[in-house]
């Protein structure tokens, strides 16, 4: 808790934004886990909670009572389990209970938020109070009937972690260890990790929205420190998703391990990047990273009400290389970054928000909709951390879509460059678009061929110049196997990305070596 | 702190100990947060909401269980209870497990006044009156400041208790109070955010609303016009919150679990002057007035004053109980602590101690250089000890500022950079549990075009 004061002062401190892979995981210390089966038993339905339909119209009135036009109830029961390993050893085993009350209250521009975790009448009445005070008038609402009704699960689960013992968590991150010690004996430490979620979602509204949803989330990585006595480099994979344990029958620990150990191993020895600009090919999958930070963030709603966004204002323009087709999509079977509704209750959707290099949309929760006026509406993109947060429009699953090439034609089309491969975390910085990420394995390409690894290279840009540096688009698009946690404004949620291999030119890249 | 919650802890450690835990600790943790924010010289957001918890770590045959919830009357504290003890043996037996041994636990004799009664009782028309007034002054402070993006004020209460099977029981509280401005300066097609954030446990130490917006407001002009500038290796400078962050990094190779792990690239350094004799590095968790001040940390251990760097010499790392007993170090009494989570390698109030040279001596006689005001992502891997970052600030030549910069990366090995710091400024900044001057390294990497 000590450094984090700096970072945020309790709230937040720049129009920055992350994304990043196993660092994001600190923020969510403690939470993820699961003993899960004894605790899953009693978790409350809606009644247990003690908050049925009459309650929660109840508590609507109240929040409505100093004038507000519009308010939002958001309940939250989650179930976290969190298995961590190091030196070998399962290390901890955690689980815990997050189950808290978010009452919004809006008026015009103006927005009122408390929450509670103490699910007492008295309590619950006192939160909505304090989230109607914005509106600092009188009013009333005329109660509407609330329809109950249950989101679509887009990703059923045979077994889902919530459901399974805490044995069948301990023995995926246990054999995730094996499997990386046994790949090569250079691989001296492996540091694992099984987090998963199982959240209960309501939202109920004065329009008469009762939503309710039922989801789980997991996460299994690796990171490993291989050394062969001269270097010390660092290898990461993991993925998940909205899946049960059944993923991980294919998607197996050996796999994820010995990913992380062939990426960390590549890295023995390697050579410095030299520093400057020059043309890089982005290996498929987690590179994506790279349309979330250049773009993405940008055409979030929010930002470009307040025109502090480089896109602002430029729906129908031409914003990329005409190769470029962005998507966000929260409506794809088990990936990390869908859902089954946003947490306004909206149903998810698939967003094309750049067609053919041409801005065509932004991406809208239901306040920054209604305020940008223009016929906007909701694009299902409301999200936030948990019920101690209000929405802000986030990305879901953001994707290019494939072109024609191969990717050896793509790596042989390059005489002199980077190829990228696995990646660490990346940040935009909205206003100027100068966005960055690491470059965790990469080869140099010379005539065409990938040749010696490079270690400590970063990429840099700003993200509309990078974007029409495009010059090929494979066909191989793919998503990343869900390891990506994205934060703003002091909220994480997880997303996904994806890329096909692309080239770029001129792009800037960092390094030790000038 | 309300005696009740003391005697809720005491009541679930006995309840454990009764049901067979070796050892027991259970850590509550309460807080009251407000945020406003203004837009339009009115409220924009207000953010209000208590929340209270409680964390229990037990101890049974060497193996560990953890659970935490938010509900604590006693019969949700005897439910966790129990849970919690039917989890230990999912995990390894491992006899560095347990708590702190009896003679470090405690608190110091004087505790340092980190609770401010006026941050308390703050109420919240004077957090909006301030934040109403930063937009205003913002948006005045020059005429290419276009847009504030957000400017808010807002204070945290926070109460904590430990209590543990060793007889250890414990409580404080500590306040702070934040004002930050976000905004937007645009001029010839560019756009520049300017943010400035300043936090203090005490309400009196905040430089006040109208500092707070006008320098937000220089952060976003400053760098107004700038470009990349040619790849090549020179002396940078970083401003104090870059040093801040700096060492926030370092805190990563520090970590004691790392180091045995040999997962650090300090591992083998114990001892050796491997950083300039300007730096030196300490962590208190006893100065007055900082909110990284506590009489005990997150497992009970009294907080004092220790000095991780010494002149250049590193002279210890950060140990919890098992990291130490694993080591056979002694633990540094850093943890922290929320009621979500185990405890975990930390640090108290942090700080690099300033020389004495002005900030601006330190771009004194540089033929050229790079003076850093911003930076972004991650870039910091303290098993390899690479540092990579995005980059926004100045570009010196013959010891004058010449124009803005951006879009690029400073990169070095941190031993290098350790060893290349050679000069230290006075500028002093904390504004949080972190503090630090300006430093100038004589050499690293800077790529762009």
């Amino acid at each position: 808790m000590n450094d984090t004061h700096d970072a945020a002062g309790g709230c937040r401190m720049t129009r920055r934004e992350f994304l990043q892979t196993m660092a994001a995981t600190s923020l969510l210390a403690g939470l993820p886990t699961g003993a899960a089966a004894a605790l899953a038993a009693d978790r409350p339905a809606l009644g247990g909670l003690g908050l049925d339909a009459d309650f929660l119209s109840k508590l609507l009135s109240i929040a409505m009572s100093r004038g507000g036009e519009f308010a939002e109830i958001y309940v939250q029961d989650a179930l976290l389990s969190d298995i961590a390993l190091d030196d070998g050893k399962i290390r901890s085993a955690s689980v815990g209970a997050s189950r808290g009350v978010g009452v919004r209250v809006i008026k015009g521009l103006k927005v009122g938020y408390a929450y509670s975790d103490d699910f007492s009448p008295e309590a619950l009445r006192r939160t909505a109070d304090t989230a109607a005070l914005i509106a600092g008038g009188q009013g009333s609402w005329t109660p509407v009937p609330l329809r109950p009704e249950m989101a679509r699960p887009l990703s059923p689960k045979r077994l889902p972690f919530a459901e399974a013992p805490v044995e069948k968590k301990t023995a995926i991150v246990l054999a995730m260890d094996a499997a990386a010690r046994q790949y090569d004996p250079r691989v001296k430490q492996v540091f694992g990790r099984l987090a998963d979620t199982a959240v209960y979602r309501l939202v109920a509204n004065t329009e008469g929205l009762l939503a309710e949803d039922h989801d789980a989330l997991v996460r299994a990585a690796v990171q490993l420190v291989v050394s062969d006595g001269k270097d010390r480099r660092t290898g990461f994979f993991g993925g998940g998703g909205r899946v049960g344990t059944e993923h991980y029958d294919a998607f197996s620990p050996e796999l994820i391990a010995r990913t992380a150990a062939k990426s960390g191993l590549a890295m023995l020895g390697a050579v410095d990047a030299k520093a400057g600009e020059q043309s890089v090919v982005l290996a498929n999958g987690w590179s994506g990273i790279l349309l979330h930070e250049a773009i993405g963030h940008g055409l979030e709603a929010d930002f470009n009400r307040k025109k502090t966004s480089l896109y602002s204002g430029r729906i129908g323009q031409k914003v990329a290389s005409e190769l470029c087709t962005v998507i966000d999509d929260a409506t794809l079977a088990n990936r990390r970054g869908s859902i089954n509704m946003d947490d306004e209750g909206a149903a998810p959707q698939r967003k094309v928000l750049i067609e053919k290099g041409v801005l065509r949309g932004y991406m809208f929760d239901r306040l920054n909709a209604k305020l940008m006026g223009q016929g906007f509406q909701s694009t299902g993109s409301g999200r936030r951390e948990s019920f101690r947060h209000y929405p802000l429009p986030r990305m879901s699953n953001t994707f290019l879509a494939p072109g024609e090439h191969t990717p050896d034609e793509i790596i042989h089309s390059v005489k002199k460059g980077l190829y990228c491969k696995m990646f660490g975390g990346g940040q935009v910085d909205i206003a100027n678009g100068q966005f960055v990420f690491e470059v965790s394995e990469a080869y140099l390409i010379e005539d065409g061929k990938l040749t010696a690894p490079v270690k400590g290279a970063t990429l840099i840009g700003i993200g509309p110049k990078a974007l029409e540096q495009v010059s090929l688009v494979g066909a191989d698009a793919e998503l990343d196997p869900g390891i990506g946690t994205c934060g703003k404004d002091g909220q994480w949620v997880p997303v996904g990305v994806g890329l096909p291999h692309v080239r770029l030119d001129n792009m800037t890249v960092g390094a030790a070596k000038a | 702190m309300e005696k009740i919650e003391l005697d809720r802890l005491h009541k679930l450690v006995e309840q454990l100990r009764r049901a067979g835990a070796d050892q027991v600790d259970a850590y509550y943790e309460w807080g009251r947060n407000t945020n406003i924010s203004a837009r339009n010289g009115e409220v924009e957001n207000l953010k209000q909401a208590v929340s209270q918890g409680v964390g229990v770590r037990v101890f049974k045959n060497h193996q560990l269980g953890f659970g935490f919830t938010s509900d604590i009357s006693p019969d949700g504290l005897s439910r966790l209870g129990e849970k919690t003890l039917a989890l230990a043996h999912a995990t390894a037996i491992d006899p560095n497990h347990g708590l702190p041994d009896k003679k470090y636990l405690g608190r110091p004799t004087k505790a340092a006044d980190a609770f401010d009664p006026q941050v308390e009782a703050l109420d919240n028309a004077t957090l909006t009156k301030n934040a109403i007034l930063m937009e205003k002054v913002a948006l005045a402070a020059d005429p290419r400041i276009k847009t504030v993006q957000e400017v808010g004020a807002g204070c945290n209460v926070q109460r904590v208790a430990l209590v543990n099977s060793e007889g250890f029981a414990g409580d404080y509280a500590k306040t702070y109070a934040w004002l930050y401005a976000d905004t937007l300066a645009e001029a010839d097609g560019q756009k520049q955010s300017g943010s400035f954030v300043d936090q203090a446990t005490h309400w009196a130490d905040l430089l006040g609303p109208e500092a707070v917006a006008q320098e937000a407001a220089r952060r976003g002009v400053r760098t107004l016009g700038a470009r990349k500038i040619p790849s090549a290796q020179m002396p940078v400078i970083f401003e104090p919150p870059l040093v801040k962050a700096f060492l926030r990094g370092l805190l990563g190779a520090l970590n004691g679990e790392m180091v045995f792990l040999k997962s650090s690239f300090l591992a083998d350094k114990l001892g050796q002057t491997i950083a300039s004799p300007l730096f030196t590095v300490v962590d208190d968790g006893g100065l007055d007035r900082r909110s990284g001040s506590q009489p005990f940390d997150g497992e009970g251990l009294a907080t004092r004053r220790q000095t991780l760097f010494d002149k250049g010499a590193l002279r210890m790392f950060l140990y919890d109980v098992h990291t130490a007993n694993q080591a056979g170090a002694q633990p540094s009494g850093t943890a922290g602590r929320g009621y979500a989570a185990l405890p975990t390698i930390g640090s108290t109030n942090l700080f690099l101690e300033p020389g004495d040279q002005p900030p601006a001596a330190l771009r004194r006689g540089l033929d050229r250089a790079l003076l850093v005001t911003d930076m972004m992502g991650q870039g910091v891997n303290t098993v390899t000890g690479d540092y990579s970052r995005g980059a926004k600030g100045f570009l010196i030549e013959k010891g004058e500022i010449v124009h803005p910069v951006q879009e690029v990366t400073v990169a070095a090995h941190m031993l290098d950079m350790l060893r290349n710091i050679d000069m230290v400024a006075n500028d002093m900044e904390w504004r949080g549990s972190v503090g630090a001057p300006s430093i100038r390294f004589a050499k690293m990497t800077v790529a762009g075009k």
